[in-house]
């Protein structure tokens, strides 16, 4: 008698129909690869649809979308479709390498570094020969930033540009003209201390911060004359102006206290809220961009404020501003490159553009200005900031494909210098050190030349592979034949066949959904590889950088202390209950539905009912706590405390332990009843007898679940990427979902290859290090 | 009673033991189950009685209509329809090519067998962020990125945990049947569907319902290669209800979690029998 044929009911039946179904599924699936190719959709009015993402809401997105329907009214050929986007520079750059842009992309200027880095983006200079895109016509600061290696990607179209704002009434508190700003950084320093009113310790105002706002810590070496790189193979971040600067930042640090800075810091609000500390009237004099009027009037719109430009190191010098504008890009890969570029020429045309940048209320990126701009900007200092654009010594951000990591570096050190951890001089030389490391890297791979040949490699590989099978297949068949006695069995020959082609669909998953991925991967943790251009071999590079990675060892970390803990927990659980259910108990049946039953609960679902059994100020287990201590125990912040978050995700792991249970049951199911009556006989103990009997009977089957436990633990994702998204403080970050962030936020994917490939040698060597564990300690029986 | 249990002569000399067991069996199932309890009590209350402390245990007024409105809240139903098939037919096509080439490896000889048996076996070992890369660039250069295919097409190919478990049953499978046929001059096509098939209902049955949970419950593949919201599958489409301003709606996330778990239970339950002794077959393992 077979154990598994059902009779009757509902699985029989499906298995009758199973064979139409198989054939009907087939003919759908034929019919759905067949028809892959998309026709582009024609608008309404057949005109061909330039698909346009910007990041603009509010005014700011008013402002663009009249210039997009004067361009749509202008002519008949084209519409663009407008879509203001969140998070527009990783959805663009997600959407670029899934082969399915947009045509236009409204992103920052430095983003145009990173994407043309990437082959994302294609060049402007051929269509913008000319037409009004010209270099001539626009303020240079603006124009270089979307130039990358001597080729145009990106057209300004909203640019900013900065100055220093201070708040009239609080200068006139403190005896100050209000009509008279710091000319010099020495006067600034003066004014600042007139500015600052401190009461017991309790500083409640304060003239000038240089972390406020803490978007721009690299700025202020330029201040001193200073430069962040020489352009080509140098950073200079430690040179001895910058580290001038540094004093200056660490001179308000120890003038006015650390503690008292960051008390009062503390009670800052949202840059846009009324709490902004410039607006609520606590940050006298800030340096701030072009913007600000559009927040100050929304949200402190009866604040007394003027602008000037920032003050200056030695009177009398070219004032020295930061500036950046939006960029508009067409990616590689946009189905209409052309239409979407007469829009960005559109754009260009000095009517849009002023249009535009009256709407969102900038200056503009041109060199000619006419009257009518000055005279109908609703910002009271537009003209002093579009001068300050022209300045000499303006600077954007340096055009480093490795900007994101020194920037970081460098917030790192003003942090540190800021709160008086370190002198200027020691933050600068280490932030140098780490980041001149990384810039020789950055430079040797962009050295290495794209190769075709890398990427057949891994069909080469395949090609290799497949070569050895076949070999070791037919001297598997010749020594068969020998024992065979030299006898061509006609029969196996043929079954040779058929065996190959009952195979053959596996034969294709095998080569295309493994084979080929796996030798890619290996190839790619070598290569830096961006998925839109050939890889670049970079040889140990990734590896490399790897090792110097803290987030790679706090993901690791995470990941095996997730393991560690949440396996053998759940194999306990899972053996226990199956111990239980297996007692001979009544009402076992329920028991061991109810257990099973969460396990079928879709991981997401799981997610979001535990995320909302853990909340914080809501949630169920806290009121469960408090009932069961007798209101002892306070609520308690699970998944937002760093200390609790894993333990948390671990917990909730063990919901889902029923399957194994439920193996586990079927595997106590088969111990025979005769050697437990011997065991009683010699007076054996319970825990004796599962200590030597049940155990190592089951052994196999624990065994198999810990192993399949392993490969799966090592790879979490989903829990902590929906309940905590790593967070908090990186404390949940898993290594998995740090390689998501590498391969899909960065497209860094031959650096996330060498991440998985780790992965899989650490998989490798934990079940290579079970079944030797399993060689000795599993019991297999005789069957 | 179990006789074959360590703990029958426990219970024989201690009885109340047997008491403490079944507290500790009622005790556990009712944490097991609770979960699910107050995603049941949290989706029929309306939004104003989640945000309370101290909680809700039972909804002090039954709130049907979230069910409603849950589905109106998000496209639930064009999501429900990505899922539905795509997990159709990854389960279909997987249950058929596994089972095509577990036959393959139960019954025909055929040079190399074992050293690829050995492979398919090692695949298993392969972790998915080793594939996702390069599969993201192979789905990219078929131009699948953005729609449902990457999640069923690959599954037409069989699968090495299916193909696994199907070539062990059909291992049990007598010999002596298939060849008679053979003599009679059948084809091992025919006896494939006409012995293997009909005698294999219930592993057939645990292959399609493994494989139509792991496709429902799949949140990585659809975040990696559904870029375009009307393909997304319920598992992404969920967090919606997370992202929106003004907090989350946990009385219709609640109400959506649990519409997503209904259908996979439904399901269980028709193919439970079947599905429980499949599990239980997991444990015949040669490792």
């Amino acid at each position: 008698m077979l154990p598994f044929v059902a009779k009757g009911g509902v699985a029989a039946a499906f298995c009758k129909a199973l064979p139409w179904l198989l054939a009907l599924s087939a003919l759908i699936a034929a019919w759905l690869v067949a028809r892959t190719a998309h026709a582009g959709a024609p608008s309404p009015q057949g005109r061909t649809v330039v698909t346009y993402w910007d990041k603009w809401t509010d005014f700011e997105k008013a402002a663009m979308q009249a210039v997009v329907d004067d361009f749509n009214a202008s002519q008949q050929e084209i519409y663009v479709d407008f879509l203001s986007i969140s998070g527009i520079s990783q959805k663009t750059l997600i959407a670029i390498a899934g082969g399915n842009p947009p045509d236009i992309a409204g992103v920052w200027a430095n983003d145009v570094i990173d994407f043309a880095d990437k082959n994302a983006l294609i060049p402007l200079d051929e269509m913008a020969r000319g037409t009004l895109v010209d270099r001539e016509r626009y303020l240079p600061i603006y124009w270089d930033m979307g130039v990358y290696r001597g080729k145009l990607y990106g057209v300004p179209s909203t640019p900013g540009v900065t100055g220093l704002h201070w708040n009239k009434a609080l200068f006139r508190a403190a005896g100050l003209d209000p009509e008279r700003p710091p000319r010099t950084l020495a006067e600034l320093d003066a004014y600042a201390d007139k500015l600052t009113i401190a009461r017991d310790g309790k500083i409640e105002q304060i003239g000038f911060l240089h972390s406020e706002p803490p978007w721009w810590p690299f700025f202020w070496v330029h201040f001193f004359h200073g430069e962040l790189w020489d352009g080509r193979a140098n950073v200079t971040l430690d040179e001895p102006r910058n580290v001038r600067a540094f004093e200056w930042i660490q001179s308000y640090a120890k003038r006015y206290g650390v503690g008292p800075l960051q008390n009062l810091s503390a009670g800052f609000g949202n840059f846009a809220s009324a709490q902004n500390p410039f607006m609520s009237g606590k940050l006298a004099m800030v340096f701030q961009g072009v913007w600000l009027a559009n927040y100050i009037e929304q949200y402190a719109p009866e604040l007394e404020w003027s602008a000037a430009p920032m003050p200056v190191l030695n009177a009398g010098e070219d004032p020295v501003v930061f500036v950046d504008t939006d960029m508009l890009l067409i990616p590689r890969g946009a189905p209409h490159p052309e239409a979407a570029f007469r829009f960005i020429e559109f754009v260009a045309s000095q009517a849009s553009t002023e249009k535009l940048n009256l709407g969102q209320r900038k200056n503009s990126p041109l060199r000619e200005v006419s009257a009518h701009f000055y005279a109908t900007h609703e910002h009271p200092h537009i003209v002093m900031f579009q001068e300050l654009a022209e300045s000499k010594n303006a600077r954007g951000m340096p055009k480093m494909s490795i900007w994101r990591e020194y920037r970081s570096e460098v917030a790192d050190a003003f942090q540190r210098v800021w709160l008086l951890e370190s002198t200027p001089r020691e933050a600068l030389a280490k932030a140098e050190a780490r980041i001149q490391k990384s810039w020789d890297r950055e430079r040797r791979r962009q050295a290495a030349r794209p190769s075709a040949a890398l990427a057949w490699a891994p069909i080469a590989l395949i090609a290799l592979f497949v070569a050895a099978l076949v070999a070791l297949a037919l001297r598997e068949r010749a020594r068969h034949r020998v024992a065979m006695g030299g006898r061509k069995s006609a029969r196996a020959h043929v079954s040779g066949a058929k065996g190959l082609a009952f195979f053959s669909p596996w034969a294709v998953g095998l080569l295309v959904f493994i084979g080929y991925p796996v030798a890619a991967s290996l190839v790619h943790s070598f290569c830096d590889y961006s998925v839109l251009q050939e890889p670049r071999w970079v040889g140990l590079q990734n590896f490399a950088e790897l090792f110097g990675d803290q987030l790679f060892f706090v993901a690791l970390r995470n990941t095996l202390l997730y393991v560690a803990f949440a396996l053998p927990l759940g194999l306990l659980i899972a053996f226990a209950a199956a111990l239980a259910l297996d007692s001979g108990l009544r009402g076992s049946g329920i028991y061991r539905t109810l257990v099973f039953l969460p396990s079928l609960t879709p991981v997401v679902a799981s997610a979001m009912v535990w995320l909302w059994i853990y909340n914080a100020e809501y949630g169920v287990l806290n009121d469960l706590l408090r009932r069961l201590s007798f209101g002892l125990i306070d609520p308690v912040p699970w998944l937002a405390d760093r200390h609790l978050a894993l333990p948390s995700i671990i917990l909730m792991s063990c919901w889902s332990v029923g399957q194994m249970m439920v193996i586990l049951l079927a595997a106590l199911q088969d111990v025979p009843t005769s050697v437990y009556e011997a065991a009683d006989i010699d007076g054996a103990s319970f825990w004796h007898k599962v200590r030597h009997i049940t155990l190592p009977l089951v052994s196999p089957v624990l065994y198999f679940n810990a192993i399949m436990g392993i490969i799966a633990g090592l790879q979490i994702f989903a829990q902590p990427y929906i309940m905590t998204g790593g967070g908090p403080a990186r404390a949940t970050l898993t290594y998995t979902m740090q390689l998501y962030e590498n391969a899909f936020t960065f497209l860094r994917m031959g650096y996330a290859s060498a991440m998985a490939w780790i992965m899989f040698v650490v998989i490798l060597l934990l079940t290579a290090a079970a079944v030797r564990v399993g060689r000795h300690r599993v019991h297999y029986s005789g069957a | 009673m179990n006789p074959a249990s360590p703990f029958h002569s426990s219970f024989r000399r201690r009885p109340w033991l047997k008491g403490v067991v079944h507290a500790g069996l009622v005790a556990t199932s009712l944490i097991f189950v609770f979960p699910l309890l107050w995603m049941l009590s949290t989706s029929l209350k309306p939004i104003e009685h989640t945000m309370v402390y101290p909680p809700e245990w039972v909804p002090s007024e039954l709130q049907w209509k979230n069910f409603a409105e849950t589905v109106r809240y998000i496209p639930f139903w064009t999501y429900t329809k990505n899922t539905a098939f795509a997990c159709t037919l990854a389960a279909l096509g997987t249950t058929f090519s596994s089972a095509l080439v577990a036959y393959s490896f139960a019954r025909l000889e055929w040079p190399g067998r074992n050293l690829l048996f050995g492979l398919t076996l090692a695949t298993m070992m392969v972790p998915f962020p080793v594939l996702m890369v390069p599969l993201y660039a192979v789905f990219r250069w078929f131009g699948w990125i953005g729609t449902l295919k990457p999640l069923w097409v690959p599954s037409l190919f069989g699968s090495a945990f299916n193909i696994f478990l199907l070539r062990q049953f059909f291992l049990r499978i007598p010999k002596s049947l298939p060849e008679a046929m053979t003599l009679d001059g059948a084809s091992e096509l025919r006896i494939f569907s006409s012995v293997y098939l009909p005698l294999s209902k219930a592993p057939l049955a645990v292959v399609a319902f493994f494989q139509f949970m792991y496709s429902w419950n799949d949140f990585l593949a659809p975040l990696l290669y559904l870029t375009d919201q009307s393909s997304f599958t319920l598992s992404l489409g969920l967090q919606f209800y997370q992202s929106q301003l003004g907090g989350t709606q946990w009385h219709y996330l609640m109400a959506a979690s649990l519409l997503t778990t209904v259908p996979i239970m439904v399901l269980f339950f028709f193919v439970q029998r079947s599905f429980l002794r499949g599990l239980g077959f997991l444990k015949n393992v040669d490792a």
